[in-house]
């Protein structure tokens, strides 16, 4: 059960499911739940070979909805959990990933993106699920998604996602695809100790004074350590209902704690935005047209960009690290700084919605490059760079 | 310099493998940016499949296929859908068991890999690394000191020696290919 | 109820502290208050560590139980029970859950994961009420409805065949299987103490009373109709031995069922680690 068995310190030739792995056992994920649906099957084959290994559980369940499930059960009896899926299955998840939002229950989920909508196409990329990762849950709930756009960012950004779980007790999606997911690249896994000063421990309430869910005190949002089922950090009843901020349920016929309860869940993730969001700039100081892009399609972005600042034009990229909560303050910096923004996403659109609102806001014009199942190609991306530069 | 390479052919045909050979060699054994990434239908074995690598000294921006420098095509239906994507003064490699013909005035190598691997290795798993080493030595892309050391490290210790083997028959068929 | 007067809930030393301290939500004559008092008493009585023995439940009026139970409990969402055990178990094998479910919770939108935590053996308590309908929904007709009664769903007749649940854990591979009414408490109490001591899945349902809504759309509208309707429904697998197809026409079995031993979920677990780990 060594710890060298858990980071696997070195240069390797990994693809981005693996590297997912990797990530998770390395932040120290002890449990996976999974259910086998492509582009995502790499996921739990080198889960059920690793954890073991570490001392961990795989376990394969009957569906998705009992992979969350499961997920949700190993996160309360204090194991940091994971779970990994695609197109439906994602939606399968839905139920549990809105209730772990509302019951703050750190966990992670990797969502190897594929083509929809119903079944589509299994072995393609696409992004359509990135409004489903914020919105696909009933009720009103914030959530944190980050989307890697490498082999060596799915690993970064898996031990992030555990971080950003533990830190702020929430799920925590993973926007793969299955591009991403089965891409070759080296990834580089620094020395164990190194590695383990980035890494957020699961902690444990104090054993007086316990209060379970987040609460306000000084007008400040107060994120108290995780439950852990059979400690003493745990309420005594823990309702899936709305909840006060000890645990108890709200019946009232005028639920005036449920405001409360849904105000402190969005604000913890919405006004903590500046502190959870992760991005990076490209040529950005002197841009007139700025790529916005997550994922790989940052990447055909930044291609673009260097092309054409080649024929002169002044482009600029930011890449999306995460991508909910959505980064306004660093897009709203762009947008003050440049004429115009491209968005390239590989869906009809779903995070331009939020991009547009931010640059009518600045009185920028943004626009949308589409691209369905497939990774733009970078002149499509140049071409409407030099038509709005 | 970015060098872009596509593999295609059918599911089983060793596709995936080579490119991976190609793509470790070149991250690992040669010390530059290689991004290997591939496309495949929805069957397990059969159907029609193609794996791109890109080499590069700096950071890979773009992972995908622009325009190939090279071409390996294992199947008609791969010479059809491809051939004509490469570069005027890319090189298309075939193996003659698979590829008759190829349109376009292209630099060709036909490698009868299939053959000498069946013939003088017994199994037509040993295509794969004959059809490596062949690429390398032709294409310089990579040190085959170093390609050859991934060889070794990738395979069972029993096939070490005869994957070996099958490692120099290839650099002997490209040496032979290109003084023809 | 008020959920203010759950003041138990932030003192949980004593184990019937909050059965005493608090006030439930049962209807009249429903039969979960006497179930939750038997559970408690085992749990009293055995001085149980609630460290270990965790309570769950699921959707259902029987989420309400923990106002009256004796130790932590988690509810779960509708269903998803036995699956939120699977997790919590792998992840902390030192608990022993004591699990409740409804018969729509358990036998409709969670037979999935029901019968998969039978198969896989997984190590709880899991204890079925079964009171014929959707309770707290308004009484519609459940997977348990019996065929010909009705429910607010079923306004011509249940026609259906109902589920037996104890037949269904047996041939899922439920290594511990008993059934017994709200009508057979010490016989329950009895049961439940020796699955509290099995390793693996023991399921226990417990047929009960809905006055409110089986009750009063099936001609049974006082609670002590119920209750002896329950009671002579009810034969035991002695009895019921030498009776005919058509004495038992109507009727069902209590006793225990099954008690077998196999390996449950967490040492079949643990000896994946050790292959993987080459001990």
């Amino acid at each position: 059960m060594s710890e060298d068995k858990a980071i696997r310190t070195g240069t390797h030739v990994i693809t981005g499911n693996d590297a997912m792995v990797e990530g998770a056992i390395a932040a120290g994920c002890r449990f996976f739940a999974g259910y086998p649906i492509t582009p995502q099957n790499e996921v739990p084959e080198m889960f059920s070979v690793r954890l073991p290994e570490v001392g961990g559980n795989f376990i394969q369940m009957e569906d998705e909805i009992g992979s969350i499930a499961a997920v949700v059960g190993a996160s309360l009896a204090g194991a940091k959990a994971m779970t990994s899926t695609s197109g439906p299955g994602f939606s399968l998840m839905q139920e549990y990933i809105s209730q772990a939002a509302q019951s703050e229950i750190p966990l992670v989920v990797g969502n190897v993106q594929r083509t929809g909508p119903g079944s589509g196409i299994v072995s393609v990329p696409h992004h359509g699920d990135v409004m489903q990762a914020r919105y696909g849950g009933n009720g009103d709930y914030e959530i944190i998604a980050v989307a890697p756009a490498s082999a060596q960012e799915s690993f970064d950004l898996t031990v992030e996602a555990f971080n950003l779980a533990e830190k702020w007790r929430t799920p925590v999606i993973i926007l793969s695809d299955a591009m991403l997911g089965h891409c070759r690249e080296k990834v580089v896994i620094q020395s164990a100790e190194e590695f383990k000063k980035n890494i957020i421990e699961r902690k444990i309430g104090p054993r007086k004074g316990f209060k379970p869910f987040t609460y306000e005190e000084n007008g400040e949002l107060i994120v108290p350590p995780p439950l852990q089922l059979g400690t003493h950090a745990f309420p005594f009843w823990l309702p899936s209902v709305s909840h006060n901020e000890f645990g108890i349920p709200i019946l009232d016929t005028v639920p005036k704690g449920s405001f409360k309860m849904v105000k402190r869940l969005c604000d913890k993730i919405i006004k903590n935005e500046e502190k959870i969001t992760m991005t990076e700039s490209y040529y950005l100081d002197d841009a007139d047209v700025a790529v916005i892009a997550y994922g790989l399609p940052a990447r055909t972005g930044l291609r673009a960009v260097r092309e054409a600042r080649e024929q002169g034009i002044k482009a600029g990229l930011l890449r999306l690290k995460t991508i909910w909560p959505f980064a306004q303050t660093a897009i709203e910096k762009v947008a003050e700084s440049v004429k115009s923004i491209v968005v390239p996403e590989i869906n009809m659109g779903q995070l331009f919605i939020e991009i547009d609102r931010v640059a009518a806001k600045k009185g920028v014009s943004a626009h949308l490059v589409i691209q369905i199942s497939k990774l733009h190609e970078p002149h499509e991306i140049l071409s409407k760079i030099k038509e709005v530069a | 310099m970015r060098k872009e390479m596509r593999i295609a052919g059918y599911g089983g045909q060793g596709v995936v493998t080579l490119s991976m050979l190609i793509t470790t060699a070149a991250s690992l054994a040669a010390g530059k940016f290689s991004v290997q990434t591939d496309a495949y239908g929805p069957t397990a074995r059969g159907g029609a499949c193609y794996a791109d690598v890109v080499i590069d000294d700096e950071e890979i921006d773009y992972p995908g296929i622009i325009k190939p420098d090279y071409l390996i095509l294992f199947s008609k239906d791969a010479v059809s859908s491809y051939a004509r994507s490469i570069k005027p003064d890319g090189i298309i490699f075939t193996d003659p068991t698979t590829v008759k013909k190829v349109p376009g005035k292209v630099k060709r190598y036909e490698l009868p890999v299939q053959q000498i691997a069946l013939d003088e290795f017994g199994k037509s798993v040993f295509a794969n690394v004959i059809m490596f080493s062949a690429f390398l030595k032709i294409t310089d892309l990579l040190p085959l000191d170093a390609a050859r050391n991934i060889v070794r490290e990738s395979v069972p210790k029993k096939a070490i020696d005869v994957n070996m083997k099958a490692f120099d028959r290839g650099i002997e068929l490209a040496d032979q290919a290109m003084s023809e | 109820m008020s959920i203010s007067m759950l003041a138990g809930a932030e003192r949980p030393d004593h184990p019937l502290s909050r059965y005493a301290s608090t006030m439930h939500i049962f209807c009249a004559g429903c039969g979960y208050g006497a179930i939750a008092q038997a559970v408690t008493r085992v749990y009293a009585e055995r001085k149980l560590d609630k460290m270990k023995y965790v309570f769950f439940t699921g959707i259902g009026c029987h989420s309400a139980l923990p106002t009256l139970l004796p130790g932590y409990t988690v509810m779960t969402l509708h269903g998803r029970l036995p699956a939120v055990v699977t997790g919590a178990k792998l992840a902390n094998p030192e608990l022993k859950p004591i699990c409740f479910c409804g018969d729509g919770d358990l036998l409709a939108i969670g037979t999935n994961h029901f019968v998969h935590a039978c198969r896989r053996n997984l190590d709880m308590v899991l204890i079925l009420l079964h009171n014929n309908v959707y309770g707290m929904t308004g009484g519609q007709a459940a997977p348990t409805t019996p065929t010909e009664y009705k429910g607010t769903t079923a306004p011509y007749g249940y026609l259906e065949k109902p589920f037996d649940g104890c037949e269904l854990a047996i041939a899922s591979g439920a290594t511990f299987v008993s059934r017994w009414t709200s009508a057979h408490i010490k016989q329950f109490m009895n049961t439940l103490n020796k699955a509290i001591d099995h390793r693996g899945l023991s399921f226990i349902e417990v047929v009960t009373t809905c006055p409110t809504y089986f009750g009063r759309k099936n001609k049974m509208p006082e609670p002590i109709d119920l209750f002896r309707w329950i009671r002579d429904s009810a034969v035991s697998i002695k009895k019921a031995e030498g009776m005919s197809e058509e004495e038992l026409e109507g009727k069902f079995l209590v006793g225990e069922f099954q008690k077998t031993d196999r390996p449950d979920l967490n040492t079949i677990y643990k000896e994946i680690i050790k292959r993987a780990q080459g001990d």
